[in-house]
């Protein structure tokens, strides 16, 4: 009898041990896309130099190459909807290299696009000890929340992504000392841009894949797609906010919007590309139409360098990657108590454009296997490594990302 | 002999289990986190992130326990989320209200649909999920809705716990002494005997999923309170959480007799716990998913095999 209970009692502790150490494994864990445009190649290079030796000059600073230790006590956190697809994995991991640069440890979690997730995750990471979250606000109306959750805590906070045009949630977020700014694109220009594309490949009546209603983002991209319609003489046959989410789906929309609108000549992505996009270069492939229909896309995906040697697509906007990497120098600075400026800041980040397989390889190279910015690179804009940069000089790195630029400073041109 | 006494080892395992994984969790979770996962402030936020799952797992007690599941739960909570956002704006109680109604009205037609017409319950509510989240792509345009600023007042977490406690204890004293959770555990542990007995089935079954409803409705409503806007994917997954935190809890998969209400509030402990802690130990999502997938798998597989054994020993005797 006492041998039984001995054994219910093992029986017990191996279950509990076995939740346990279930509990306690795994830990965490990206392919992608094409090319270039852009003049302001050496700027970054010239900003970094000039920093440096401007650094190497002064008496004590600490201008060191090599990055700091990895034992940190800066945490910041990062919630986004994925750590490894074409578009979310550079994001991450240029963030996570300018983190190893500075000095800071960066905790991620993702959110599947979901706001009640993405709230989730901000209390977590806080709670985890980030002295500064970042995410990409799925709604206008989430951001008082999120700024009211990281001022309780007081930690800084900050919006990749996310362009803060709404009146309300720029006056809530520049209400709180804690905000330190968004990083956004300019959504007219690439939606211009990619129906440009598709107007210079002959296309004028056009089906559109978009992002759902409701965030900035689909105002300006709508915008720039109207603006593209009346210059060019272009038009919106058809629209898709809703079978975006699977290839599958896409697929099957641009059979249903080929047999309704036989004039359609054109389709492009102006969202959810990692998506759509497989589906629609496939769907036009299985109906023939490859050479008639013409796609681009605005966010970058796996297997854009294929797609353009097929001549499946004619143009892809995206690349925009390092908007996480600039929050985390602002964040990092001003936790190690050397900002860079003090009031919240909104700066713009640069696309890309690819219109050929050989702008597709040279991104592929350049600014994806390789990152456009090296550890070392981060580490010079750290106050606290490189006393003389400054806010200017950061503006002036991100104003010259390109494809030459990266190409330029890394010595591959 | 022998076998009576494994029966009762058996029976204890079973009863003690979730007590022990939710101990194991809690304290394997402070030992790995350095008591983080013990903050005042952060066991509030598991509170808060529990919140809406707590509500509608103790309706779910219910109806697993009638061996009946209702996959249009998230969907509801999304719907009901969306139409107090919308309401939110004219007026708060009314948005309440809205939110409870449309709740209701789901429940109403998940209800009839398996307990009167006898619709197979996981096909109904499945295909109300579809038509539910249908309704809430062209509600939120594709995209969100946002709720009425003075709404965030709402958001406090004394106005949590009452509610959670008044609900949590209303329906645990339903659930355990009133004649109507005695029917559910009976119509789950067999119908037919159920029927024999002249226990009304039908009208157990659409109480029940109008109590689903209801608590779908308030869930939605809290829901985004705490987020700030309803999406068209509000309530993803609830159905699946609510599952994953009963079977946590000991609830038996095919309902019945051994349907305790303490799964509820156990299992979603449990899955809070989890969520939060693995966070807090940094772990990728995608290990989280690998954890919480083999942990259910190992959970199930385990309470399964005893139950049956139970159960067989119970017919050899």
């Amino acid at each position: 009898m006492k041998r039984k209970s001995v054994k219910r009692l093992m029986t017990l502790l191996v279950t509990a041990s076995m939740l346990i150490g279930v509990v306690g494994c795994g830990s965490a864990g990206g392919s992608s896309g094409g090319g270039s445009t852009s003049d302001a190649q050496s700027e970054t290079k010239e900003a970094v130099e000039e920093t440096s030796q401007a650094a190497e000059a002064g008496n004590d600073v600490e201008a060191s190459e090599e990055a700091p230790a990895a034992e940190s006590d800066i945490k910041l956190g990062l919630t986004i909807y994925s750590t490894t697809d074409a578009t979310a994995g550079p994001v991450v991991r240029n963030m996570q290299t300018a983190c190893d640069g500075m000095g800071a440890e960066l905790v991620i979690a993702t959110d599947d696009q979901n706001l009640e997730k993405e709230i989730t995750n901000i209390e977590n990471l806080i709670s985890n000890g980030c002295q500064a979250v970042f995410c990409l606000p799925y709604s206008d109306d989430s951001i008082p929340r999120i700024a009211k959750i990281c001022e309780d805590a007081g930690v800084y906070f900050g919006f990749y992504w996310y362009d803060l045009s709404n009146e309300e949630t720029h006056d809530v977020c520049y209400a709180s000392e804690y905000f330190l700014g968004n990083i956004y694109e300019d959504d007219v220009w690439s939606a211009y841009t990619a129906m440009k594309t598709l107007n210079e490949a002959g296309a004028s009546h056009i089906g559109m894949f978009g992002l759902p209603t409701g965030r900035t983002t689909t105002t300006k991209r709508d915008t720039g797609i109207a603006q593209a319609c009346e210059e060019f003489g272009m038009e919106i046959l058809v629209e898709d906010r809703v079978n975006t989410n699977t290839s599958d789906d896409a697929a099957s929309s641009v059979e249903s919007m080929v047999s309704a609108y036989p004039d359609l000549d054109g389709i492009v992505i102006a969202g959810m590309t990692q998506t759509c996009l497989p589906g629609v270069i496939q769907s036009l492939q299985n109906l023939g139409m490859t050479d008639k229909v013409k796609v681009s896309c605005i966010d970058f995906n796996e297997n854009q360098t294929e797609y353009f040697e097929k001549n499946s697509v004619s143009g892809v906007i995206g690349g925009h990657f390092t908007g996480g990497a600039w929050l985390a120098v602002l964040a990092i600075n001003k936790l190690q108590g050397t900002p860079l400026i003090e009031e919240a800041v909104s700066i713009k980040d640069e696309f890309l454009v690819l219109q050929s397989a050989d702008d597709a390889k040279n991104y592929d190279a350049h600014l994806y296997d390789e990152l456009p910015y090296t550890a070392e690179e981060y580490a010079q804009m750290s106050k606290k490594i490189n006393e003389a940069f400054t806010y200017d000089d950061l503006l002036k790195i991100v104003g010259a990302y390109s494809i030459e630029d990266v190409m330029t400073r890394h010595g591959a041109q | 002999m022998k076998s009576k006494s494994n029966k009762k080892g058996m029976e204890l395992f079973i009863n003690l289990f979730p007590f022990i994984s939710l101990l194991v969790v809690f304290i394997g979770f402070a030992l790995l986190s350095g008591g983080r996962t013990l903050d005042i402030n952060n066991s509030r936020k598991i509170f808060e992130q529990s919140f809406s799952l707590l509500i509608v797992a103790g309706a779910a007690v219910f109806l697993l326990s009638l061996n009946c599941l209702d996959m249009s739960v998230g969907a509801a909570v999304g719907m009901a989320g969306a139409v107090a956002a919308l309401v939110s704006k004219q007026s708060i109680p009314l948005a309440f209200l809205a939110a409870l109604l449309i709740g209701l009205l789901i429940g109403l037609i998940n209800g009839v649909l398996h307990g009167v017409l006898g619709i197979n319950a996981m096909i109904a509510t499945l295909a109300m999920s579809f038509i539910l989240r249908g309704i809430l792509l062209i509600v939120c345009k594709s995209g969100t809705l946002g709720i009425a600023v003075k709404m965030y007042d709402l958001d406090h977490i004394g106005l949590k716990v009452a509610v959670c406690l008044i609900l949590l204890v209303v329906a645990w004293l339903f659930f355990q002494f009133h004649s109507y959770g005695k029917k559910c555990r009976a119509v789950g542990a067999g119908e037919t005997a159920a029927v024999q007995s002249g226990i009304p089935i039908a009208l157990i079954k659409v109480i029940s999923y109008l109590l689903m409803g209801a608590a779908a409705g308030i869930a939605g409503f809290f829901t985004v309170i705490r987020t700030g806007a309803a999406m068209y994917n509000t309530g993803n997954m609830v159905e699946f959480d609510i599952l994953i935190a009963l079977i946590l809890g000991g609830m038996p998969i095919n309902g019945g007799a051994d349907s305790k209400f303490r799964s509820a509030v156990i299992g979603v402990l449990i899955l809070g716990i989890l969520n939060n802690g693995m966070v807090l130990l940094g772990l990728d999502t995608y290990p989280q998913l690998i954890t919480k997938g083999i942990i259910f798998i190992l959970v199930l597989a385990l309470t399964f095999t005893i139950r049956n054994k139970i159960n067989s020993s119970k017919k050899v005797a």
